[in-house]
């Protein structure tokens, strides 16, 4: 039962959303240092003080703040942000098209350059292009990735001075009406070539970022899936009846190589969301990572929260969808691990 | 004790061959294949040439890594000061030798205890089973279930920059991994006959754990910790950048890109000697662990 599985993975993801939650609320709140002060500043009257405390809700014993916390959330609502003044919700609302569209951007990257260099290092086995993409795929996974963002900041803007290292479009160029939220689609939208232009350029460096590791990890996944399908008899079946290779190999093997390799999509979409905070740090790209980092330097408790459980719902929806996507693709196999 | 099992004849010279031939085997087989893999060898060369220079690294490193020689900073590489020097005038080669020895130290810190919490808890849930092995490994799926780098950002976040703390945030969410590797080496290790022997001459629960489970399950565990060894610096190297691992005037690797970073118009070499130095030393144990991967699951994908 497809339906039944889905529904326990859903309960599943809940209950894991909740003990994620009681987990950074206890670390969050375990700290010594005061938001509350850290916001109001030092010379704030004892008053004031306790009226903000009291308007976060701060004055109540942790237990009932946590499931006080929870209920909202239920509802949500994930309270009000202490660095900002305004809903969690609004922001996050506001920082995540930046992220979603930079994630988005590296994951196509990766799909138009992992492909092609996974098959053709699987046709190459053991030759040198073959080496050499194992070579580049190890070292792609050795790079601290904040490092792989300072070295495309210094050929690519100090060195050559092609592409801008930080933002989402150039501070002399107004940002197009916000329609999606993704500058790309909403500069088309509003015709704005010029803005266009800019958007792009200022994607390519931390898309190209963030891409890099996954990059590694799918060409790898790409190449053995290949090497698999290559051995099957359906491809000698196909070779035999004198098909081209062309087409042996791109209807016939680069097919079924696509389900694992769907998969490993759907689980390094995931991953990516802890690549993104270094990248967006790194880029000063306006998206969830510059907020969270922000919000972690002021002990923002709701901000906190709110960033870790949406990017772990996130994560916890590609990571199911993965598992979906494979049983859907592959009708041999059966997500729910029992025998066939 | 089955039936089919007492008819099996045991020989009088060895009790308990399957697991230790198996392990002989694994590093027969790692021999072998580091023979024909020559990324493999120099992976492992790799390895050792990082690995001394962390032990000995009192004694190899031309300069004191912490000296500040204001006149000489931000010199580039080549000349008296081999890899150039940072905003202070420090020699960025001893400070990449000594970021060695503390990245050794930690991302060793962080696997082994990850390793202990994952070999009690696995070891526990394994071995004892039933209400407390579905406990157990429920808790252990949940923290497999999310971004273990996000909760290890935010625990370290929680807990204030030190590098003893970002040790503890990231074996935090390292051990799920370990403890679901033990578990499965408990379950199948409990199977053998030797542990029903030992149970029979009258052995104790603890002597038969300790003697007989533990060393039998305990090499998958470190073939893990070396593959993961290149993915926690990297990670250490990310929790320092960000400001959450070691604090200055420490010479540790993230840091000292993260504090390049100002001179990335001019003076690059700043921030990218340190991130060479990560590079290398990531790059070998990744070399190591790709040829470990192809000797114990051809087809998959670890993790």
């Amino acid at each position: 039962m497809r339906l039944q599985y889905i529904v326990q993975r859903l309960m599943w993801m809940i209950v894991s959303l909740i003990g994620i939650s009681l987990i950074t609320f206890v670390v969050s709140h375990i700290v010594p240092a005061d938001p509350i002060r850290a916001v109001a500043g030092m010379e704030a009257l004892g008053e004031q003080v306790e009226v903000l405390r009291q308007k976060y809700g701060l004055d109540k014993p942790l237990p009932e703040q946590y499931w006080r916390w929870l209920v909202n959330l239920a509802q949500g609502d994930l309270g009000l942000s202490i660095r900002t003044g305004q809903p969690v919700t609004e922001d996050l609302g506001r920082y995540a098209p930046a992220t979603a569209e930079l994630a988005l951007s590296a994951m196509f990257l990766v799909a138009i350059v992992g492909l092609p260099l996974g098959v053709i290092s699987a046709l190459n086995k053991d030759g040198p292009l073959d080496h050499l993409s194992r070579i580049v795929a190890l070292s792609g996974v050795s790079m601290p990735i904040f490092w792989v963002g300072l070295l495309l900041q210094i050929v690519f803007f100090a060195r050559l001075g092609v592409l801008p290292a930080d933002g989402r479009i150039d501070i002399m160029i107004s940002p197009p009406p916000r329609v999606t939220g993704f500058y790309t689609l909403d500069s088309l939208l509003s015709g704005d070539m010029q803005a266009f232009k800019s958007v792009v350029q200022h994607l390519i460096l931390p898309a190209a970022n963030l891409a890099f590791g996954s990059l590694a990890v799918l060409t790898r996944m790409v190449r053995s899936s290949m090497l698999d399908v290559l051995g099957e008899d359906y491809v000698r079946t196909a070779r035999a009846k004198g098909l081209k290779e062309r087409r042996v190999i791109l209807l016939h093997a680069l097919r079924n190589a696509l389900i694992p390799t769907t998969t490993t999509m759907a689980l390094q979409m995931g991953a990516l969301m802890g690549g993104v905070f270094l990248v967006e740090l790194m880029f000063s790209w306006p998206g969830l990572g510059f907020y969270a980092m922000r919000s972690i330097t002021l002990i923002d408790f709701p901000s906190i929260m709110g960033v870790a459980i949406l990017m772990t719902t996130i994560y916890a929806i590609f990571n199911l969808l993965a598992d979906l996507l494979y049983g859907l693709l592959d009708p041999r196999i059966s997500v729910e691990g029992g025998a066939e | 004790m089955g039936a089919k099992r007492k008819g099996k004849a045991v020989g009088s010279a060895d009790l308990f061959p399957e697991v230790q031939y198996a392990q002989r085997g694994l590093w027969q087989n790692m021999l072998r294949n580091l023979r024909r893999n020559p990324l493999a060898i120099a992976g492992l060369v790799l390895v050792l040439i990082v690995l001394s220079l962390a032990i000995l690294a009192p004694w190899v490193a031309p300069r004191d890594p912490l000296e500040v020689d204001l006149p000489n900073k931000l010199l580039p590489p080549g000349g008296e000061y081999l890899l150039g020097t940072d905003d202070m005038g420090r020699d960025l080669l001893s400070r990449c030798i000594f970021g060695f020895r503390i990245s050794v130290r930690t991302a060793v810190s962080v696997l082994s205890l990850a390793c202990s919490v994952g070999i009690i808890i696995g070891g526990t849930a394994g071995y004892v089973g039933g209400r407390l092995d579905n406990l157990l490994m429920r808790l252990t799926d949940m923290f497999l279930a999310f971004p273990g780098y996000i909760l290890a950002l935010a625990i370290a976040g929680a807990l204030g920059p030190s590098l003893t703390n970002a040790i503890v945030s990231v074996a935090t969410v390292w051990w799920p991994w370990y403890a679901r590797l033990m578990r499965g080496q408990v379950l199948s290790v409990k199977q053998n006959l030797y542990i029903d022997a030992a149970r029979n001459i009258g052995a104790s629960d603890a002597r038969i754990v300790l003697r007989h489970i533990l060393p039998n399950c305990i090499t998958p565990l470190l073939v893990l910790a070396t593959m993961d060894f290149g993915i926690v610096i990297l990670v250490m190297a990310n929790l320092s950048f960000l400001g959450l691992g070691a604090q200055p005037p420490e010479p540790e690797l993230g840091y000292m890109i993260a504090r390049g970073r100002l001179y990335f118009m001019n003076q690059w070499w700043v921030a990218t000697v340190p991130g060479v130095a990560i590079f290398l030393m990531a790059l070998g144990t990744n070399l190591m662990g790709d040829a470990w991967r192809d000797i114990l699951d051809p087809r998959t994908q670890s993790r």
